[in-house]
């Protein structure tokens, strides 16, 4: 009999006498083997213990600049202080010339996070541009977009954050958060925080958080904004909850930027997943849905397709 | 001296900044102070590493200090909850307490190696182990079924006895 499987039934105080003996005589081979048994049962008895995920890695990162370097004589530490003066001024110097031009920042195959002289913090997605228009020192702020950006605005009463999206539209923002694709036809903008003022023409909607607007055969369309995983490039996070599959491929492959195809004959409309994926690889979420669904693929890196073969339901 | 150098130091971090924390928060009940005090215990370490003399192992000395730290902290804080917390932290036999500090080190083992097993598999195995939610109760909040569960506990299985065969 499978050892794993008598080891559950163990645990799980369902084991026969016959299956005790197996295990005990299988504890007896090595150290390890109670080490791995112990560290299964573990969390029986400390099921009531309060425990929190301390992020040891990001502690660690704040500690590690408060550590002084290994002691010395007192004139390395002179020429370390006068070194870190030059590069101070250095540094005050440079970023003073630095201030005052105008940024571009462009993305290829990667997203990247830049924090504003306002202090407002962009996320820009892969193969998409923005190019600060204005200083940020007069009447408004305003930066140009093209491709898709997470905003998530320093709240200035007196000086608005504009947007241009090029054309006839822009976006207008006194301080909130909210994602914008921008991309020829492709317009959708998606509002997390706060109000966000879209301008079209000399139109103007209003879309207040929870609110998304998308381009669709050339008219603007309020939508409620209720997939979480639109912005799921920025965030990381692909969530579930109790979607249907057919919307769960969709969001996957717009995450992995994959293509599905099935099976004439695969059926899903029935399927439902419930799930939570952080920053997996794509082999994993697949290997996922192979699990709950059973589900047959071949997955071809190259072409990035995934050819559903079979699929059941619970 | 204690550390060969500042690598050594980060391993020692590490494998204990987790249960630490986790033992003070059990005594001060604030998450973001016991990671402040936990903090400290270790800067306060490192910069004295030269004049440190162990006479006993790193593992007791960081149990110490941030029991004192915990004590410290709460005596600075005069609230009435405080001076309940202080009163059963220090009713608390040392034996006690450092059984509750192994016992955090121990989850804290079981958890990191939890990370090698793949996502769903993950949170079935801790729902079972962690939360204590049967077979039945994880398929219908997982809407899978209970075949579903058991498969995902036995690839769980197979990965910690992997896993820590390899170590």
């Amino acid at each position: 009999m499978d050892l794993n499987k008598i080891i559950l039934k163990v645990l799980n105080n369902e084991a026969t006498k016959e299956e005790y003996a197996i295990l005990e005589s299988w504890k007896k081979e090595s150290e390890d083997n109670i080490a791995i048994l112990e560290d299964i049962r573990r969390g029986d008895s400390e099921v009531n213990l309060p425990y929190t995920d301390y992020d040891s890695e990001s502690a660690w990162s704040k500690v590690e600049p408060q550590l002084e370097s290994p002691s010395g004589s007192y004139w390395r530490y002179a020429l370390i202080a006068g070194l870190l003066l030059l590069a101070v001024i250095a540094y005050v110097a440079f970023d003073n010339y630095n201030e005052n031009r105008l940024k571009d920042y462009r993305t290829d195959d990667k997203i990247e996070h830049i924090v504003l002289r306002d202090d407002s913090k962009v996320w820009i997605n892969e193969q998409s541009s923005l190019r600060e228009v204005t200083d940020f020192q007069g009447e408004e702020r305003k930066v140009a977009l093209a491709g898709e950006a997470y905003f998530d605005v320093e709240h200035k009463e007196a000086i608005p954050f504009i947007i241009d999206l090029g054309g006839d539209r822009h976006i207008k923002v006194i301080g909130t958060s909210f994602n914008v694709i921008n991309v020829e036809e492709d317009f959708d903008l998606a509002v997390y925080s706060g109000m966000v003022e879209l301008h079209v023409l000399d139109r103007v909607i209003e879309v207040p958080k929870g609110q998304r607007v998308k381009l669709v055969n050339g008219s603007y369309v309020k939508l409620k904004n209720k997939s979480q995983n639109l912005i799921s490039w920025k965030t990381r996070n692909l969530v579930f909850d109790n979607t249907p599959l057919s919307k769960v491929l969709q969001d996957i492959s717009r995450h992995y930027d994959v293509t599905f195809d099935k099976k004439e004959g695969v059926k899903m409309a029935q399927c439902r997943l419930r799930s939570k994926f952080s920053d997996e690889r794509i082999e994993d979420v697949l290997a996922e849905l192979k699990t709950v669904f059973d589900m047959q693929y071949v997955y071809t890196p190259d072409n990035r397709n995934i050819q559903i073969e079979s699929l059941k339901c619970n | 001296m204690i550390f060969k150098d500042k690598e050594e130091f980060k391993q020692v971090f590490l494998e204990y900044y987790n249960p630490l924390c986790n033992y003070v928060n059990s005594k001060i009940f604030d998450e973001s102070q016991s990671e402040d005090l936990v903090q400290d215990v270790f800067l306060r370490l490192w910069s004295s590493r030269e004049d440190i003399d162990l006479q006993e192992s790193i593992k007791s000395y960081l149990y110490k200090a941030s029991h004192n730290k915990a004590i410290e902290y709460l005596r600075s804080q005069k609230t009435y909850e405080n001076a309940i917390a202080q009163q059963s932290l220090l009713s608390a036999s040392d034996d006690e307490n450092a059984k509750m500090l192994d016992i955090y080190i121990k989850i804290d083992r079981l958890k990191k190696s939890l990370r090698h097993l793949p996502p769903k598999c993950r949170e079935v195995f801790s729902m079972h182990r962690f939360n204590g939610l049967t077979y039945d109760e994880i398929a219908q909040s997982q809407n899978i079924s209970v075949k579903t569960v058991e498969n995902h506990m036995l690839k769980a299985i197979k990965i910690l006895r992997e896993k820590v065969q390899r170590t």
